[in-house]
């Protein structure tokens, strides 16, 4: 009876279809492999033409490029070696403020806070955050960091610059966050619960493991962004000229002056002659490189300690 | 579990552990530099920062570069964010060395004066430009800025011959009717700071005219069909190769290429002046510029600090000024830049 009703007569005829007439499948999915092919071939492209228009660096002298600081003489002279430790430490600093407030944050709005109307207009604010252009937040690191703060930053400091890009990324850091607490199913906070754990020890033993190598993700691409920003350094005082630090032991470093590889490149962009255009378009590959090792980093970590549920 | 808690965490300290290691390999590296350049027992030490113009920036990186090597004791940076810009860095203190394109306003002095703050005035250079055609064109010997307006502002976009800029030429009062002949222009590019500089002085005023009366547009003042290079001797190569031509490069890289192309009059409105390195130097020349240097009074006595303005002001320093693409103070200059710094004469003294 049931196999002859209407019903079951229709999902029939409907599973007899030709897989051919799915015409807006398929042109749906060569659009989709269209955008696909546009955008790698896209990054295909610029990458091809920074590594073309820096090989004359690349592939000559690029131990030199990369252990030797700026040098207004000629770009021959010039390398980007401040330029990668003044990255590396305005990341250090960077992750050492951004992911604790962040993930702190995170965790309060989505175990704590819950679904209360706070905590629904902090999130919609944070999203709003996170759209606000970079020089803005240069503007803010300027006042606050730099200026307000210098008992603390010493002026246009790392610390000032690295704090200036935490408050950058702290949004993408709590978003990815918020998004990763969401993803563990409620059962398991249920299940540990049922067994008589307190919210400290499920938050603690079940619910931050198992959304950890997600938050680590997130956390890795933000630092990867903060690498890659050039105008809010430039706010908060880089040095964008010659740069040498002296006597000052590593630590001192943090709170002296610095530079860093995307303010490096806008400085040889800005040089006339062709060979800073060289120079720009090595720096540009070397930040990629540094980059992409981030983002590898990234990858691994999700693999390596991915849940499946 | 628990064990998965701090496991994930690892490489990122590992990161971290990376980051201060390369921060401590900076040192020998920047040692070794210095050793090698053959300073010896040098003692002196402290920091040293400059901010402020970015016309001036070459100079002070040239600077900087010879003293940290004669000085590897001093951390030293530098910074070109804009004149204003240093200026506004000065009022709020903690900038020992400011670069100024232009010379100090007097709101701009009354904001320092009001933070306590007492700045030494310093000429250090020259921004001439020149204004060039092949070197064998004797249609044309002496230009007005109006003239110049005419011929490179973006309301001259697409003239292909000198006379049709003869319409707008009359309009603006200029000194023409020129008579025909390729107009073809070869000039620094957008991201050259003698782009700016020509802009600033020989055509904003002109320009700035033109868009109050709502006839040229306000994001542009250069017609952008000309052939840009970042390269002067292209310039010189493009302008010495089309007689009718016409260009403009620093003066220091034109003087030295006076074979090859006609450094052309200028009239800023007192009569037609010849650039050569006095006429220049005494600013009679029209599409010229000092350069300043501007130091925090409180600063004078820091031994660092001390040392780079003598250097800068030195003989030695000096030279530094012509590899940059500028031009020599004159000499009376020269001698009232070093007794303001020697007698540490505070205010505007220019």
């Amino acid at each position: 009876m049931l196999l002859t009703s209407p019903a079951g007569i229709a999902t029939s005829h409907a599973l007899r279809r030709r897989p051919g007439a799915d015409v807006g499948g398929a042109v749906f999915k060569w659009l989709l492999i269209g955008a696909t092919v546009f955008a790698t071939g896209f990054l295909a492209v610029l990458l091809a033409v920074m590594i073309v228009d820096g090989w004359a660096v690349l592939s000559g002298n690029l131990w030199y490029f990369l252990t030797h600081g700026f040098s207004q003489r000629s770009a021959a002279e010039a390398g980007v070696w401040q330029g990668i430790i003044g990255s590396l430490q305005v990341a250090l600093v960077t992750g050492v403020f951004a992911v604790p407030i962040g993930v702190a944050t995170a965790i309060y709005l989505v175990e704590y806070a819950q679904n209360s109307r706070f905590a629904r207009i902090v999130e919609l604010n944070i999203r709003n955050l996170a759209g606000v252009p970079s020089i803005v937040y240069g503007l803010l690191g300027l006042v606050i960091f730099v200026k307000a703060l210098e008992d603390f930053s010493k002026g246009a400091t790392v610390i000032a610059g690295g704090m200036t890009l935490a408050a950058l990324v702290l949004p993408i850091i709590v978003i990815t966050s918020v998004e990763a607490l969401k993803a563990v199913p409620d059962s398991l906070r249920e299940a540990a619960y049922g067994v008589g754990a307190t919210k400290w020890e499920v938050l603690s033993r079940q619910v931050l493991p198992a959304a950890l190598s997600t938050i680590l993700t997130g956390t890795v691409l933000a630092l990867a962004r903060a690498l890659g920003e050039a105008a809010p350094l430039i706010l908060v005082g880089a040095a964008t000229g010659f740069l040498s630090f002296g006597d000052a032991n590593v630590l001192e470093t943090f709170t002296g002056p610095y530079t860093a590889l995307p303010v490096l490149i806008f400085n040889f962009a800005r040089l006339p002659g062709a060979d800073w255009g060289v120079n720009a378009a090595a720096a540009s590959v070397v930040i990629l490189v540094l980059v992409l090792a981030v983002n590898g980093l990234a990858i691994y970590l999700r693999n390596r300690f991915e849940k499946q549920w | 579990m628990r064990k998965n808690w701090l496991t994930p965490a690892a490489p990122l300290f590992a990161l971290a552990l990376i980051a201060a290691a390369c921060g401590g390999g900076g040192e020998p590296s920047e040692a070794a530099t210095a050793s090698g350049s053959g300073a010896a027992g040098d003692q002196l030490s402290g920091s040293i920062s400059v901010t402020g113009s970015s016309t001036v920036e070459p100079i002070t990186n040239l600077l900087a570069e010879a003293f940290a090597e004669a000085h590897p004791g001093v951390a030293f940076s530098v910074a070109g964010p804009g004149s204003g810009d240093g200026h506004k860095a000065a009022a709020a203190g903690e900038v020992p060395i400011w670069n100024s394109s232009r010379q100090i306003k007097d709101s701009e002095a009354t904001d320092i004066d009001a933070a306590g703050i007492e700045f030494i005035e310093l000429r250090v250079a020259i921004d001439g430009i020149s204004v060039i055609t092949a070197a064998g064109n004797d249609a044309i010997d002496c230009l007005s800025f109006e003239d110049l307006y005419s011929l490179v502002g973006d309301e001259a976009t697409g003239f292909g011959d000198w006379a049709d800029a003869n319409a707008l030429n009359a309009e603006l009062g200029g000194t023409g009717p020129f008579s025909s002949g390729a107009l073809e222009i070869f000039a620094p590019g957008e991201e050259s700071g003698t782009f700016d500089s020509f802009i600033e002085i020989a055509l904003e005023h002109v320009w700035e005219h033109r868009v109050e009366g709502g006839h040229a547009d306000e994001n542009f003042a250069v017609r952008p069909d000309y052939n840009a290079s970042a390269n002067d001797n292209v310039i010189i190569d493009g302008v010495s190769g089309n007689q009718t031509s016409l260009g403009w490069v620093g003066f220091a890289f034109a003087d030295e290429n006076r074979d090859k192309v006609k450094l052309l009059e200028v009239d800023g409105g007192d009569g037609c002046v010849a650039p050569t390195a006095e006429t220049i130097a005494s600013a009679e020349f029209p599409i010229a510029r000092f350069l300043y240097a501007y130091i925090d009074a409180a600063y004078a006595s820091d031994p660092a600090v001390k040392a780079f303005v003598d250097f800068m002001l030195s003989d030695e320093g000096q030279t530094y000024v012509v590899d940059a693409g500028y031009v020599n103070l004159s000499a009376a200059d020269l001698e009232q830049s070093r007794s303001n710094w020697n007698n540490l004469t505070t205010g505007r003294t220019f």
